[in-house]
């Protein structure tokens, strides 16, 4: 599947969520600051893997020297751990970060 | 990778149902909470990323078809 | 006061009648022909586990009593007016949607990955010296895509032979694939509800004939799947792969470049 095909499925998976998702916002207030935390890093994690998606298919596709290839993947490699230590700093598991609704289905 | 049970596929089964499936009606009122509208404008800053991003990488006979050219680098707005 | 919509239906027979969510009147608001059952509910009150629960509960047992259509769980209205007023804008579709339900149940295809199945491609390469933290990190992560890749294609071939052998009309049939890390296809059919025995043994037949995937048949469920009023015929798509989606992805499975 190309590039094209894979960002106009994830963009139908967030146009899908838009629907979706207020009602499915808890609506305790104590919450509401974790909820909205979960919220950003979930989207910063979403767009750090699109990032990483088009990073593979450029290396894939030589258009990367080695020199670049080691920049990218340490650049997103330290992207993903500020991330991870972001959320548990929020009480979150990493593994959370996922706009998809637990184990019945991964948008990431 | 941990394996499902039967019993764990039918509970994903009805779990699916409840979240994702039935008829979806408009004009309802929305259990609200505030902060929804910032939930709202996240999902619109993505999906504006991930248009810039495609129009991008658009470029004249696409991504695939020209080896060894180097496509735009993404920008996000 | 707030109504938890639960169903939508005809008229209903007399013998329908009870409780809602958490001993709460249940009541069937109608505009000509059609109607939608709810719960009265107090919007103060959050749903829970158990509600959404009690709400397929209900679900099953209004659709065992006449033609219903699921309304989507947490659907609320803020009056009565409201919820007569929002069938009424899509009384035709609803009709067309109840009938195409009518007597029908669904019967659900689950095929999991098995242990033997390859899983993602996670096993770690032994570190070679001459290769830096960022290029490894890059192709452990093509190698996870393209594990994944591999996976998708195996999961549409098990889908096109689990199509082929129902061989019914498309509009029966809805699916999607890779729902998540376990899931390879999940599937529904919608049959007459008095065959549902003898299809869901044809099923399971079916499901077990694959030696990298757990196939389990559930159901009788009420036609949560079929329900929707977004295209006149058939179900709507949740995902690209499901039938009667936009082109070009369609509803046969694509083929990666």
């Amino acid at each position: 599947m190309n590039e094209i095909d894979e960002l106009t499925e994830l963009r139908r998976e967030v146009e899908r969520l838009r629907g979706i998702l207020p009602e499915r916002v808890d609506v305790d207030p104590d919450q509401v600051e974790q909820g909205l935390a979960k919220l950003v890093l979930t989207l910063v994690e979403f767009l750090r893997q699109l990032l990483e998606r088009q990073a593979v298919r450029r290396m894939e596709g030589g258009t990367l020297s080695d020199e670049e290839v080691e920049r990218m993947g340490v650049a997103l490699m330290r992207l993903e751990q500020k991330v991870q230590e972001m959320a548990r700093g929020f009480g979150i598991d990493p593994s959370e970060l996922n706009l998809g609704l637990g184990p019945l289905g991964n948008l990431i | 990778m941990k394996e499902l049970t039967p019993a764990d596929a039918s509970l994903l089964e009805l779990v699916d149902r409840l979240l994702h499936k039935g008829v979806v009606l408009a004009g309802h009122a929305t259990i609200s909470v505030a902060g929804v509208d910032l939930i709202y404008l996240g999902l619109n800053v993505v999906l504006a990323a991930v248009e810039t991003i495609e129009s991008g990488a658009q470029g004249p006979g696409g991504v695939a078809s020209r080896p060894g050219a180097r496509p735009p680098a993404p920008r996000l707005s | 006061m707030t109504l938890l919509a639960h169903a939508i239906t005809g008229e209903p027979p007399a013998s329908l009648d009870g409780e809602g969510l958490r001993g709460r009147p249940l009541r069937w608001s109608g505009t000509g022909d059609i109607g939608l059952w709810s719960t009265r509910w107090d919007p103060a009150d959050k749903l829970d586990r158990n509600d959404a629960l009690e709400h397929h509960r209900l679900v099953e047992r209004i659709c065992a009593a006449q033609p219903c259509l699921p309304v989507r769980f947490g659907t609320t209205f803020a009056t009565d007016e409201d919820a007569r007023a929002s069938l009424s804008t899509r009384a035709d579709d609803l009709h067309s949607a109840l009938d195409r339900v009518a007597g029908k149940s669904e019967l659900a295809v689950t095929l999991l990955w098995a242990k033997n199945s390859g899983g993602r491609g996670d096993t770690p390469r032994p570190a070679d010296p001459a290769i830096g933290p960022g290029r490894r990190f890059m192709e452990e992560r093509r190698a996870r895509y393209a594990a994944r890749e591999a996976q998708k294609a195996r999961a549409a071939e098990l889908l096109e032979c689990l199509v082929a052998e129902l061989s019914v009309e498309r509009s029966l049939v809805w699916h999607e694939m890779c729902t998540s890390d376990r899931v390879a296809v999940s599937l529904a059919v919608l049959i007459p509800s008095e065959r549902a025995t003898e299809r869901k043994a044809v099923l399971e037949r079916l499901a077990s004939r694959f030696n990298d995937v757990v196939g389990v048949v559930s159901g009788p469920w009420p036609p949560y799947s079929f329900a929707s009023i977004e295209q006149s015929g058939g179900a709507a798509p949740r995902r690209p792969t499901g039938p009667g989606a936009e082109p070009p992805t369609g509803s046969a499975p694509q083929s990666r470049s």
